[in-house]
């Protein structure tokens, strides 16, 4: 039935009526939107967890149907990648050795650990790059914090705290730019710095390298902590294309973020990370 | 006449929580179903199928439903949603009665074009309409769902229900 057209006089009191609950609704809801939100996250979260860990099973075990041919070639790779790490760690072994005699010298303590929160996600908003964790205020969470996962892979960061749930920005928003430096194998080159940006669709790349350095595929990006954000050392991905313009002031490259949302075990929430001076 | 509300009402709650955690793992590059726009833009689509009419009634109870469930999930603020929707409502009114009943005869010719077009048009109104190959797998990938949904839809002659 079209309500314009039938009895317009009748009808038109109950359509006035009608925005005005409209927008009445609409301001209460905004205006205690954070207490709301955590209300029905709530309720929601059991149903969220649930279908969250059958999608990740779900998606898991038809995934790997999909990707019978790119493990195989994969395998290969970390054989290869296995034996390089070998040597390394026998390299490695000897350097903390001289490392220790060294501190023990100059009294220096080991790094200190951070203090973590863990969490789990439960949901996800791919639209905007955001997911949901069950840790808020009363966890002791706060905006700004970063989220890491048990390999130190970073996510993103705390971007709005509720009573006892969180929104967490991934590094792959719109909104998120972060400081990296491209870790080499050459330790006695000049290190290298530049910006991650998220390009949205759980994407992000990497720009703001100066054209004076030179970098290749599947260079490892870690957080740098210069914007004091992150604490340095996180992991955040690998070069998968380069693109040097001699034209631009910077060059940028294609980037494969290392968080993976189909792989969430546990999150943790840095919680006593301090800028450094 | 309560039922089809109370219907629509869980079917919005449970394609909010399942778009926000279950199929959110199933995202192409990233590209992910937008379940709740595409029941919407059903109810809309058949609201008045069988008359020259046009069910507000329905149409804004959906609007209101499915933007209450999208923006408890999203960054923003309530009601942007339901107010994006209610402009593709509008004018996907103004667009059937421009073609004066013909889409009653073929149904499924104007769903393709029409669903496109309002996809387009409500990622347009939520700024995240970009022009690359993410994109393009996202209108697939929801236009695969949404045919999905039509068959589904008339199967059950759900819009004589929404009626």
């Amino acid at each position: 039935m079209n309500v314009f057209l039938n009895k317009p006089k009748a009808k038109l009191p109950k359509i006035l009526l009608g925005i005005v609950i409209f927008f009445l609704l609409i301001g209460f809801l905004n205006l205690f939107q954070n207490q709301f939100r955590n209300f029905f996250y709530s309720i929601s979260s059991p149903f969220q967890k649930t279908l969250w860990n059958a999608g990740n099973v779900t998606s898991g075990f038809l995934g790997s149907f999909f990707q019978i041919a790119d493990i195989t070639k994969k395998n290969q790779e970390l054989n290869t990648k296995n034996q390089e790490l070998l040597e390394e760690i026998t390299n490695l072994q000897q350097v903390k050795v001289e490392n220790q005699a060294l501190r023990e010298v100059v009294s220096i303590g080991t790094d200190k650990e951070f203090k973590l929160v863990s969490a789990d996600a439960i949901g996800i908003d791919n639209q905007q790059d955001f997911i949901l964790i069950d840790r808020g205020l009363e966890d002791g969470i706060s905006e700004n914090m970063p989220v890491i996962n048990a390999q130190k892979v970073l996510f993103g960061k705390i971007f709005k705290v509720y009573k006892n749930f969180s929104k967490v920005m991934l590094i792959s928003n719109k909104s998120s730019v972060l400081d990296v430096k491209v870790q080499k194998d050459d330790t006695l080159s000049p290190p290298i710095y530049g910006a991650v940006r998220g390009e949205g669709d759980l994407s992000a790349i990497l720009d703001l390298v100066s054209l004076d350095y030179e970098i290749k595929n599947n260079d490892i990006l870690i957080t740098s902590s210069l914007e004091g954000t992150f604490p340095k050392g996180l992991l955040v991905g690998k070069v998968l294309e380069t693109n040097k313009d001699d034209l631009k002031p910077f060059q940028k490259a294609e980037i494969e973020l290392f968080f993976n949302l189909k792989q969430i075990d546990k999150l943790f929430v840095i919680s006593d990370y301090k800028v450094e001076n | 006449m309560l039922l089809k509300y109370f219907l629509f009402f869980f079917l919005f709650g449970f394609l909010g929580i399942f778009q926000s955690s279950f199929s959110a793992l199933f995202n192409i590059m990233g590209a992910t179903v937008n379940f709740i726009f595409i029941l919407f833009f059903l109810i809309v689509f058949f609201s008045g199928q069988s008359k020259v009419s046009f069910d507000w009634k329905i149409v804004f109870f959906s609007a209101v439903t499915a933007g209450f469930f999208s923006d408890v999930f999203l960054c923003t603020y309530f009601g942007t949603t339901t107010v994006f929707l209610l402009i593709i409502a509008f004018i996907f009114k103004k667009l059937i009665s421009l073609l004066k009943g013909k889409r009653d005869k073929y149904p499924i010719v104007y769903f393709i074009p029409l669903f496109i077009l309002a996809f387009l048009g409500f990622n347009l109104l939520q700024a995240t309409l970009h022009f690359n190959w993410v994109f393009l797998i996202e209108i697939i990938y929801n236009f695969v769902f949404a045919m999905l949904g039509y068959y589904i839809y008339k199967k059950f002659n759900l819009y004589e229900f929404s009626e």
